[in-house]
């Protein structure tokens, strides 16, 4: 960082459960409210289901389950934050529900901390940086990592969850086959 | 540069195919000129565009391939099998360069067939070479004219390219003359209002004149005009110049006058010559442009355009619904007429993706005749049909499944010349391709006249592979349906043309992923005929709407066999055996296998549904009716849920999921003593994903 000028980035910032995180703006097309929703019968259950984008069909993901949290019913907050994201080489597009959109702001890069360590109780592999915005601790997330793994991606690493994650791995392989 | 060198494969394969046809149809007629020259002409695009995109061991060979097809246009070469076989095989070359150039084994094979199209001419050159020496040898002079045409800008065409090329042939100018009835205020930059005149002296004979005009012949003006003069006088472009007014040609009258040369008889013969050949060309001028003409696009920019008109065809379906509680007389008027254009312009549309299935046609032909040659069969390939369309996809992914049923036709329907002898039947056996339209559907028949296949034979083989139990009553059908179960080939020797147990499986599940449907139907010694059955095109489907735990999906119609109603309280797990039209069906209960919570109907709908030849049905809440859906990909994200092939959207805007039969099928079977688990209730427990 021995460049003159300080490199400053927008970041999305969004809530869920507690936390509030941020995704840099480039992979956002856009925000929408919660239509209705059609559930894929026997998809992982982070994968909310599809729905219509003007004409398109857009998958949803639950954030929530994807981070391993407790869900809850949709509030009139509830918002579907529109990604576009390379997976695999590939380009897709995903809806991903929040609980609800904050603001976008600009971080300029030396405000950006390291990830947190493993005891702070998050995968930092999903983790770009921090960024402490007034009172709130905002943690960036790489969002193409977050979305192109097809597991549950844990942020907590609560003791209670280890069994779950047995299971996921399971999962995954099965997955493979 | 990889975009470049994407459109010379494209061109490049196109040029070929094209070829292709262009000798299969020769071979049919050795004397047919017009073939030569389509054939020559292609080489020469061929070799021009490989030069061009820096191909230069293609555009070497072919350059040899095209001096032979030039001797045989000049007579000097007579065409022959041996000639064609050689041309074939040099194409199939040239296939192998197009699509892997850097790949050094091919350049063994290229020495060899060089040395042999070189041996080719060497060998034949005819008596009268000598005398022709001689000509060469003579100069002559020339008045050529070229009025380009107006819009020969448009193709590319390079008009001081082909003056350059003309002057170079030997010694001599070109003046050009301006339309003067032209404004300049006015003018259309974008169009050639130049024409030009030029004289040349040189060795070369008339027609290679006239080559060097072959691409822009058809639509520009082209006079070659042969004088009584072996040079050109020193001086004359000055004094021609001196008098030339740009404005108006100097015309072969005032140029004949300036050089002093009357009249002759012998060249009036000669101009009349170039008459009967001018009319020559307006004839093969006036065939090709009854074609259509045509525009290269993108199939990503068609796919655009899908999409869009499928999102249009779906606020129209809405538009229409809301106008519909509006009692808006006005209102209704414009959404109709608003719908109307909606649905035409889809039809539209969706006919600019389809392409005839013709392109197929030349692969088939040379299969034909290549296999039927190597096993001494005689065997007369007849299409009918092949201007009906199918979607651009749809034909992509029939080429194989086709192919490999046109081989077995070869190779176990149609017997040996002395086996149909003994028969009775002609010598020369017949597959017949025909293609027709049915409903929403194509309809492809293939068949032969050969030896049939003997339904006892079938059932001995699939004894032996262990496929049916010794004591299993079947029908016929039921007996043909045993040719596409996997590890099934009835062929006593393994060929290297088909018979590897590995073919009619493929076939049919080919065909299954396009949609379609195949049936086979036979008599022995007399033939078998193969109907395969496609939808027209992949994104629209007829469908079965119904209801399962509150939500609506879609069922592709042409899955569906028969409907039954049965109280629920019979479907007690997710799968169970029921008497349907007296024959015990499995039935899986989609209520349980989808994980629904509201409440079951008292009534269920049972759709019947064949796989395999194994009827079984599914259970449904309830039918809504049929529909005519756009079929949309769930996308990267859904690739596991392999049983649905995609989702629509419905006139409310809602999204249904469309089921892929074969593969739900499959995926009920496979899960049957499992219950599928389906969390609604507990989302911290990552619920097995079933796979």
């Amino acid at each position: 960082m021995e460049t003159a000028t300080i490199e400053s980035q927008s970041y999305l910032t969004f809530k869920l459960d507690q936390e509030i995180f941020g995704s840099t703006v480039n992979h956002v097309l856009e925000i929408i409210e919660v239509p209705k929703i059609t559930k894929v019968p026997n998809a992982p259950t982070f994968m909310r289901g599809v729905i219509n984008l003007r004409g398109r069909v857009l998958p949803v993901v639950d954030t929530r389950i994807k981070f391993g949290l407790p869900s809850v019913e949709d509030t009139v907050e509830t918002c579907i934050v529109v990604l576009s994201i390379k997976v695999d080489g590939q380009e897709i597009v995903l809806g991903a529900l929040v609980d609800a959109i904050k603001a976008v702001l600009e971080i300029e890069e030396d405000q950006i901390k390291p990830p947190p360590s493993i005891q702070s109780g998050y995968q930092s592999e999903f983790i770009d940086g921090m960024v402490k915005n007034e009172e709130d601790f905002i943690l960036l997330l790489n969002m193409e990592k977050v979305f192109s793994t097809q597991e549950i991606v844990f942020l907590k690493e609560a003791e209670e969850n280890s069994t779950t994650k047995e299971k996921n791995e399971t999962k995954t392989k099965q997955h493979a086959k | 540069m990889e975009s470049l060198k994407h459109i010379f494969i494209q061109e490049a394969t196109e040029l070929i195919g094209q070829l292709e046809e262009a000798l299969l149809h020769f071979e049919k007629d050795l004397s047919d000129e017009a073939s030569v020259e389509q054939i020559f002409r292609i080489m020469h695009t061929l070799k021009g565009s490989s030069g061009m995109f820096g191909h230069d061991s293609i555009n070497l060979f072919t350059h040899e391939l095209e001096s032979v097809y030039d001797s045989i246009r000049e007579k000097t070469l007579v065409a022959g099998p041996e000639i064609l076989e050689l041309t074939l095989e040099s194409l199939d070359h040239i296939k192998n360069l197009v699509s892997d150039p850097e790949n050094q084994e091919y350049q063994k094979e290229q020495d060899r067939l060089t040395k042999k199209i070189i041996g080719l001419k060497s060998n034949s050159k005819p008596e009268g070479s000598e005398v022709q020496a001689e000509d060469e040898m003579a100069s002559s002079t020339y008045y050529i004219s070229f009025v380009p045409d107006k819009e020969i800008f448009i193709n590319g065409t390079n008009v001081f390219y082909l003056l350059e090329d003309l002057l170079s042939l030997g010694k001599g100018f070109a003046l050009p003359c301006f339309n003067p009835n032209q404004d300049f205020e006015t003018v259309d930059v974008t169009e050639c209002h130049t024409s030009f005149e030029v004289m040349l002296e040189t060795t070369a004979k008339e027609h290679e004149i006239q080559d060097i005009f072959v691409f822009v012949a058809d639509t520009s003006e082209v006079s070659v005009i042969k004088l009584d003069l072996t040079e050109l006088p020193d001086g004359l472009e000055e004094r021609l110049i001196k008098e030339h007014t740009y404005s108006k040609s100097i015309g072969l009258e005032t140029i004949k006058k300036e050089l002093g040369v009357r009249d002759s008889n012998d060249k009036k013969e000669v101009s009349d010559n170039q008459n009967n050949k001018n009319d020559a060309q307006t004839n093969v001028k006036t065939s090709r442009k009854t074609g259509p003409s045509s525009i290269r696009v993108s199939s990503e920019k068609l796919d655009g355009l899908m999409n869009q008109i499928s999102e249009l065809i779906t606020t129209q379906a809405r538009l229409s619904m809301l106008v519909n509680g509006l009692e808006s007389a006005e209102l209704s008027a414009i959404t109709e007429n608003m719908s109307k254009i909606t649905r035409r312009l889809r039809d539209n549309a969706f006919s600019i993706c389809l392409i005839p299935i013709d392109t197929l046609m030349i692969r088939f032909q040379r299969l034909v005749r290549d296999l039927s040659k190597g096993l001494n069969k005689k065997i007369d390939f007849i299409t009918e049909g092949t201007d009906t369309e199918l979607d651009k996809s749809v034909i992509e992914q029939l080429g194989d499944p086709l192919l490999h049923l046109v081989r077995n036709c070869i190779d176990h329907g149609i017997e040996t010349t002395e086996e149909r002898k003994k028969q009775g039947k002609p010598e020369t056996g017949t597959i017949r391709f025909k293609a027709y339209n049915a409903g929403t559907n194509v309809v492809i028949e293939l068949s032969d006249d050969g030896a049939g296949i003997a339904p006892e034979q079938i059932k001995k083989k699939a004894l032996e592979k262990g496929l049916i139990g010794a004591d299993e009553e079947l029908s016929t059908e039921q007996v043909y349906e045993l040719i596409f179960k996997p590890g099934f080939s009835t062929s006593e020797k393994v060929s290297d043309i088909s018979g590897r147990g590995v073919g009619m499986d493929v076939v049919k599940r080919g065909i299954e992923d396009l949609r379609g449907e195949i049936n086979i139907d036979s008599v022995i010694n007399k033939g078998t005929t193969f109907t395969i059955s496609l939808p027209l095109t992949l994104s629209i489907i007829d469908g079965l709407l119904v209801k399962i735990g509150g939500h609506v999906y879609v069922i592709p119609l042409q899955a569906v066999e028969k409907c039954y109603e049965v109280p629920t309280t019979l479907l007690t797990s997710a799968s169970k055996q029921l008497v349907l039209d007296g024959e015990r069906t499995p039935v899986f209960h989609m209520r349980e296998v989808m994980g629904a919570s509201d409440e079951a109907p008292k009534i269920s709908q049972i759709i019947k549904m064949s796989y395999m030849g194994n009827d079984l049905g599914i259970s449904v809440d309830s039918i809504i009716g049929e529909h005519q859906v756009v079929l949309k990909p769930l996308g990267y994200i859904y690739k596991n849920q392999e049983e649905f092939s995609g989702a629509t959207i419905l006139g409310d805007g809602t999204v249904a999921l469309v089921f892929d039969k074969s593969k739900l099928v499959k995926k009920l079977m496979n899960h049957t003593t499992n219950t599928i688990n389906h969390g609604n209730s507990n989302h911290r427990k990552p619920v097995l994903s079933d796979v």
